[in-house]
């Protein structure tokens, strides 16, 4: 309105200068002329305003996209340093990690560097949660071992001990038939260490657990305790291991 | 004067080849070398033998022990024994001593001529400790006192105490059980020596 009144003003002034100073001096002539320039002016007004909007709205959307890449390049190094810092720290609790993780990928970064590195993330994540599962697999089979050694001891030690004070011979013989049914077979190995150190055993000559217990019987001496026990299939002891 | 150059590095050879076997010998000795701890625990393996041998002769002589027993035992006890190792037998009616191979000894100990026997060790110690030997064997000898009473009926027929030393070999050797390489302490006993005869 503004630019229009402007507009209008000038083309009175122009019809006026024109009136003064044009040698014509006709009105209608110089009306037209005055007309002429207003709309001359004005389109002039028209187009450098459009142009001006429109440079104006580039250089709006140009600052935007600007900003919006500069946003992602920093969500992409902000997320490259934390997946990085998610590799290289093995001791975090695995939940955090996944959660951590799953944080980054909700995010949908689209770089190829970030998606490598969620991989690597997600392979590590498999890693300990594999290493996890055998670590409880390998104590579950532990705890069965020692629950299985202290079953063996327990009996051992008992029918052993009847067969160290059985009062003849006969009765010995008894007890020996009865504790081979735990075992595979009379020939059974039994190992007896003697001596450990540092992880390192040492063995007195191996024996067979019909001869074991036969020695049992004749020594009259029960004193060795049950250290490793070896079953097979069918629940019976393959391997014993003793302990002076 | 060639002859002497020839001689010379003869030498020198002969030298070097000595130091290494010398370097070579002493590193596997190193590698072999055992703790006290162990060591130990070798002693007391091979002291118990000894009392287990003790056992065994005394159910070899006695008359309560059923034949096929006996025979079992005899068995347990020779595998406590080198092969071709014999037993030394005294007596205070002879000066001779007789040595049996170890299955004579125990067969003869059977067929004694007593009611009742009975034959006791104690006294069971090392007079030589184990020691390492060039071949890696270890070596020592034990002595023992044995009473021996043969009796008919009540009466004592004949006793005695008879002081034996008996040799001791420990050797390390290896067996494959269950699929799995072992190694162990094989103790064998030697002859054994009667060292002094008296009436107990």
């Amino acid at each position: 309105m503004f630019i229009y009144c402007f507009i209008f003003t000038i083309e009175k002034l122009t019809f006026l200068i024109l009136m003064n100073t044009s040698k014509t001096r006709n009105l209608h002539t110089n009306l037209r002329l005055a007309r002429r320039f207003f709309y001359f002016l004005l389109i002039a007004f028209i187009t450098f305003g459009a142009t001006t909007t429109m440079t104006s709205c580039n250089s709006k959307k140009k600052l935007a996209a600007e900003r919006a890449a500069a946003e992602k390049q920093k969500r992409i190094d902000e997320a490259k340093s934390s997946l990085t810092a998610l590799l290289s720290d093995t001791n975090m609790d695995l939940e955090e990690k996944k959660r951590r993780l799953a944080a980054i990928k909700a995010q949908n970064i689209d770089d190829p560097e970030v998606r490598n590195l969620i991989a690597a993330v997600e392979s590590q994540i498999e890693q300990q949660e594999e290493r996890i599962r055998r670590e409880e697999e390998e104590r579950r089979r532990a705890a069965e071992a020692e629950k299985q050694v202290e079953s063996v001891n327990e009996k051992m030690s008992r029918v052993l001990g009847e067969i160290a004070n059985a009062p003849n011979a006969n009765a010995a013989n008894s007890k020996i038939a009865e504790m081979l049914q735990m075992f595979e077979s009379p020939d059974t190995p039994v190992l007896i260490i003697i001596a450990e150190e540092n992880g390192k055993k040492d063995y007195d000559r191996p024996t067979t657990i019909e001869k074991y217990l036969n020695y049992i019987k004749d020594q009259k001496k029960a004193m060795d305790r049950v250290a490793n026990v070896g079953m097979n299939s069918a629940g019976k002891i393959k391997l014993l291991e003793l302990r002076k | 004067m060639q002859n002497s150059y020839k001689n010379l590095w003869f030498v020198v050879l002969l030298l070097l080849g000595t130091s290494f076997f010398n370097v070579e010998a002493q590193s596997h000795n190193n590698d072999d070398e055992i703790s006290p701890a162990r060591k130990r625990a070798i002693d007391s393996l091979a002291l118990e033998k000894i009392r287990d041998l003790s056992k065994y002769i005394s159910i070899v002589g006695s008359k309560e022990t059923a034949f096929s027993e006996a025979q079992r035992v005899i068995d347990r006890t020779l595998e406590l024994f080198s092969p071709g190792a014999e037993m030394g037998v005294s007596s205070v009616n002879r000066k001779a001593i007789q040595y049996y191979p170890i299955r004579t000894y125990l067969e003869r100990l059977m067929a004694l001529n007593y009611d009742q026997v009975t034959i006791e060790w104690y006294n069971i110690e090392y007079i030589s400790d184990l020691e390492k030997q060039p071949d890696g064997r270890y070596v020592g000898v034990i002595t023992i006192y044995q009473r021996f009473e043969g009796r008919d009926g009540d009466m004592v027929k004949y006793s005695d105490v008879t002081k034996k030393d008996i040799t001791v070999y420990v050797e390390r050797k290896e067996t494959q059980i269950a699929g799995n390489v072992i190694g162990f302490w094989d103790v064998l006993l030697g002859d054994v020596r009667v060292s002094e005869t008296r009436r107990k």
